[in-house]
């Protein structure tokens, strides 16, 4: 049995007398011990999923329909109560650009220590202690607890929320776009950090990022999202080697490296995602493939297993 | 809303208060003396038989025009000194800053009884004098405003193509730090409307017309309170009241509008 | 992007031990402390060929943007010669310095913040020729605006021209920006993280557009990236910055396939790449750039070079040549392993 199972998710926004379906019916799976990434540009809905998934969605969002199965419990149906248990003892979140949102007048170790008083009822020398080993696991000096967030670089201070997200030794941890405001360098250095966790500790993550060079360091597996749907899931090398979807190996095509040959021209994609409001009958990527069959402007194709652990959703392939 | 709405209601009485009211307001009768509200004068008459409710709708009309000429007046020195210390910064910014603070530091009182004795009781002297009492609020915010849009990158582009300091200054940062003007015009308008009945208590105002300020000058003068002629007061004073009171719910309605940190939180995506 | 082989001898642009230096200390506090400074940039050289793409790239704090801004004159230059065909421009009057910024242009890395939020597309394309007098009639000024917006792919231009920066999506506000700089004719363009803040769809579309135009106008550009993938596409030669200085300048094949200087070496090797493994080893640097205030003797990198040595402390490297047209500066250049 997965992890974590999630199975045909909708989460809209619901503003007025309009719905945003920001996420309108995505499923994977997260096996125990492995990482997977969700990839996908501004606006495709992989935020918004993984705030499903903890339950933190603002007031307007709802989860409208799909189940989310932690260790086969369904954790949509728990009440704000119940999940609360789940929350940063099960599944953890390191947020975008999480290193600005420190608090600035706390020391750092009594930052990590907080969640450890407050959920698990740690006594506050026991919280110290660990937050300090937390800081030595994520590389810091664990002398460096007392000093305050704006003593420590922009990278320090990201591990500082890594270590703050797994105070409570959660089974998952979620970070969305946790490097992108870093350096290359500093970016390396907490690459590393998250394959080792992974390695030594048996943790599983899942890893939200519109770089799929990123994404492709750090996860077994790569979930590709486009205007709120799934539309194509593999194993990372796989999905590198035989992309099937059409805006996949587009996207694989449009990205700068170091390994392609810089003399051939970009690939580009024409026109824009559509809006989520009320999105047109059919493929979501239909308007901008040029493989588009009549099908696709009718149909929402399915996403099919067409090997082993290889997920697409493309009436290509049906 | 109420307050547009109060402010709506007042400039209406101001432009067509004459056609509007009872009688002329200068019009004496000494045997209409003092006289409680009726139905004939509904908010009663003064010490020498003159309609109240007449002065009130042709005070209203004087102190808005004060009130106004007098913000307007203030608001634009004001912008005008803060956007030039900002922009120019350094040795403008010093100097002009430290002439504002002086003009701070002068206690209000003070500063406006010296110069409307120093200039005379007219009424585009008193104009003047509540202007110059004003304009360092304005200063304040202006200045503060021009330095955030100043780093704006898109000021840095406006050099690289060539413009020059008066032209960043009209199309780039004005444009910018305009609706914050407008709302500190609305909260600088109740200002100088009280500051004008304060004048006009004191005594300071011109007599040679009506103004919300004189009337309770005259009321005050001529004893009413004592002797229990609340009629010839509290109109006035209530309309000041309202009047501010509406400007500042313009105001304060115009700040969340253009200060998006005071916006009820709309939930974000 | 296809190559085109610059001219031998025809250098647009050259920067000399050029220095920009921030004072930390301002104010009445200045009276009382010792003057320190943020040398952001400190002591480069570099030139550029006319139509040739150099890439500065580096982290934060390496300099890179504000060598940009002091070759446009947008920031005050400590000491140097920026010359530009031959002139130096810091020697130049404000009015001279006007008349020359139509030559040179810029274009910023926040699609968000560049444009004045209260300017129409038409009012911010055509604001350089009306700030420089360029144009008198007022049709001719709308067609200066629709080629330059036909030139950037934003058509119709008639569509776009009345629209406000918030409704237009970040590719199509760089592409602005972009079309706003062209109408000068400009020879240099100064490109300050052009792509960083844009998806990636559309960053492959605003970087093609680049090497467009610089094909079809003759452009020469000065690109300031953190993104080496980037630098490798459009590029000829590339340069890294550390801590206001510059540590490797040469052709991007080299820089990239064979770099010398230490740093480079491991800023090459940490770049993720979807194949997920490059052939060696990556070199991650420890720790984080050090204070750029109170930097202390010697090399740059000595608090982090994987080959630090006592004379890394004790004096800067020189910049030594290693191969044609490849500089480094480094006290090891010479008999640095390959990668």
């Amino acid at each position: 049995m997965a992890l974590l199972d999630i199975d045909g998710l909708k989460t809209y926004y619901i503003i007025g007398d309009e719905e945003v379906k920001a996420v309108d019916g995505v499923s994977f799976r997260l096996e125990e011990g492995k990482s997977i990434g969700l990839a996908g540009e501004s606006g495709c809905g992989k935020t918004t999923t993984v705030h499903s998934i903890m339950r933190i969605l603002p007031p307007v969002g709802k989860i409208v329909a799909g189940h989310i199965y932690l260790e086969g419990r369904d954790i949509v149906s728990l009440s704000d109560r119940e999940m609360n248990e789940v929350r940063w003892k099960q599944i953890s979140i390191v947020f975008q650009a999480a290193q600005d949102a420190l608090n600035p007048i706390v020391k750092v170790e009594d930052q990590i220590a907080e969640p450890l008083i407050a959920h698990l009822n740690y006594g506050a020398k026991e919280a110290l202690w660990k937050a300090r080993e937390l800081l030595r696991l994520m590389g810091i000096d664990p002398s460096r607890g007392s000093d305050y967030p704006h003593q420590f670089s922009g990278g320090m201070k990201q591990r500082v929320c890594i270590a703050m997200a797994l105070a409570c030794d959660p089974k998952i941890l979620i970070a969305d776009e946790p490097t992108t405001a870093l350096d290359v360098m500093v970016q390396a250095q907490i690459l590393s950090l998250m394959k080792d966790l992974q390695k030594e500790y048996g943790l599983s993550m899942i890893y939200v990022s519109h770089d799929l060079s990123v994404l492709s360091e750090v996860c077994d597996n790569i979930a590709v999202m486009y205007a709120s749907k799934i539309c194509e899931s593999a194993e990372t090398a796989v999905l590198h080697k035989s992309p099937m979807h059409p805006y996949t190996k587009k996207l694989l095509k449009c990205v700068t490296t170091l390994e392609r040959n810089p003399e051939e021209e970009l690939e580009t994609i024409s026109g824009a995602p559509p809006l989520l409001i009320n999105p047109p009958p059919g493929c979501r990527f239909q308007p901008r493939c040029e493989h588009a069959l009549p099908i696709c402007a009718k149909e929402d194709p399915v996403i099919i297993e067409t090997q082993a652990g290889h997920f697409v959703a493309c009436h290509l392939y049906s | 809303m109420v307050g547009l709405g109060i402010l709506a209601f007042f400039i209406f009485l101001a432009l067509f208060g004459p056609f509007l009211a009872p009688y002329n307001p200068r019009t004496t009768s000494i045997e209409l003396v003092l006289q409680s509200p009726s139905p004939s004068h509904p908010f009663g008459t003064d010490e020498l038989g003159r309609d109240i409710l007449s002065q009130v709708i042709y005070g209203t009309r004087i102190s808005l025009y004060i009130g106004f000429a007098a913000a307007a007046i203030s608001v634009v020195m004001g912008t005008i000194i803060g956007m030039a210390s900002g922009y120019f910064g350094r040795k403008v910014d010093a100097i002009l800053m430290r002439l504002t603070d002086v003009f701070l530091v002068i206690p209000f009182l003070v500063l406006i009884v010296i110069l409307v004795a120093m200039l005379g009781p007219s009424l585009e002297n008193i104009i003047i004098a509540i202007a110059i009492t004003q304009w360092t609020s304005t200063a304040r915010i202006t200045r503060s405003q021009t330095l955030s849009v100043k780093e704006k990158i898109f000021i840095t582009r406006a050099k690289a193509i060539g413009s020059g300091d008066a032209h960043i200054i009209s199309r780039h940062i004005l444009p910018n730090i305009l609706p914050l003007v407008f709302a500190n015009m609305v909260l600088v308008t109740s200002l100088t409307i009280l500051s004008e009945a304060f004048l006009s208590f004191l005594g300071l105002g011109d007599p040679t017309h009506f103004s919300w300020g004189v009337t309770i000058r005259w009321a005050f003068v001529s004893g009413a309170a004592s002797i229990g002629a609340w009629w010839y007061f509290l109109p006035a004073g209530l309309c000041i009241v309202l009047v501010v009171l509406a400007f500042t719910f313009i105001g304060n309605t115009m700040d969340e509008i253009f200060n998006p940190r005071l916006r009820k939180e709309r939930s974000l995506i | 992007m296809k190559r085109v082989e610059p001219r031998e001898n025809d250098v647009l642009l050259s920067v000399n031990s050029l220095k920009v230096y921030f004072p930390t200390v301002t104010g009445v506090a200045a009276l009382f402390k010792k003057p320190q400074y943020l040398k952001a940039v400190d002591d480069i050289n570099f030139e550029i060929k006319r139509g040739e793409v150099l890439c500065l790239v580096g982290e934060s704090g390496s300099g890179k943007t504000t060598t940009g801004l002091a070759i446009l004159r947008l920031v005050d230059v400590t000491d140097g010669r920026i010359l530009f065909k031959g002139e130096n421009i810091l020697n130049l009057e404000k009015k001279q310095m006007r008349r020359l910024r139509s030559k040179m242009q810029i274009i910023f890395q926040d699609p968000y913040e560049s444009l004045n939020p209260r300017m129409t597309v038409f009012q911010i394309v055509s604001e350089p020729l009306r700030v420089n007098r360029l144009v008198r009639e007022y049709t001719h000024l709308v067609d200066r605006v629709k080629t330059a917006l036909r030139s950037v792919r934003l058509t119709p231009p008639e569509r776009f021209m009345p629209k406000f920066p918030h409704e237009l999506s970040g590719g199509e506000r760089q592409r602005a920006s972009l079309a706003s700089a062209l109408t000068l004719n400009p020879e240099l363009i100064v490109a300050d993280e052009p792509v960083s803040n844009l998806d990636v769809s559309t960053k492959a579309e605003v970087l093609n557009l680049l090497a467009k135009l610089k094909r079809e106008l003759k452009l020469t550009y000065l690109f300031i990236t953190h993104d080496i993938a980037d630098a490798y596409y459009i590029s000829d030669r590339i340069g890294v910055m550390y801590l206001g200085k510059i540590v490797e300048i040469g052709p991007k094949e080299i820089v990239v396939k064979d770099p010398v200087h230490p740093y480079t070496k491991a800023l090459i090797s940490v770049i993720p790449t979807p194949s997920g493994r490059m052939r060696t080893e990556r070199i991650i640097l420890g720790g984080a750039v050090p204070d750029p205030v109170n930097l202390p003797p010697g090399c740059r990198l000595n608090t982090r070079c994987p080959q630090v040595a006592e004379i890394c402390f004790n004096s800067e490297p020189e910049m030594t040549r290693v191969g044609p047209n490849h500089f480094v500066a480094c006290h090891f250049a010479k008999n640095q392993p390959t990668l």
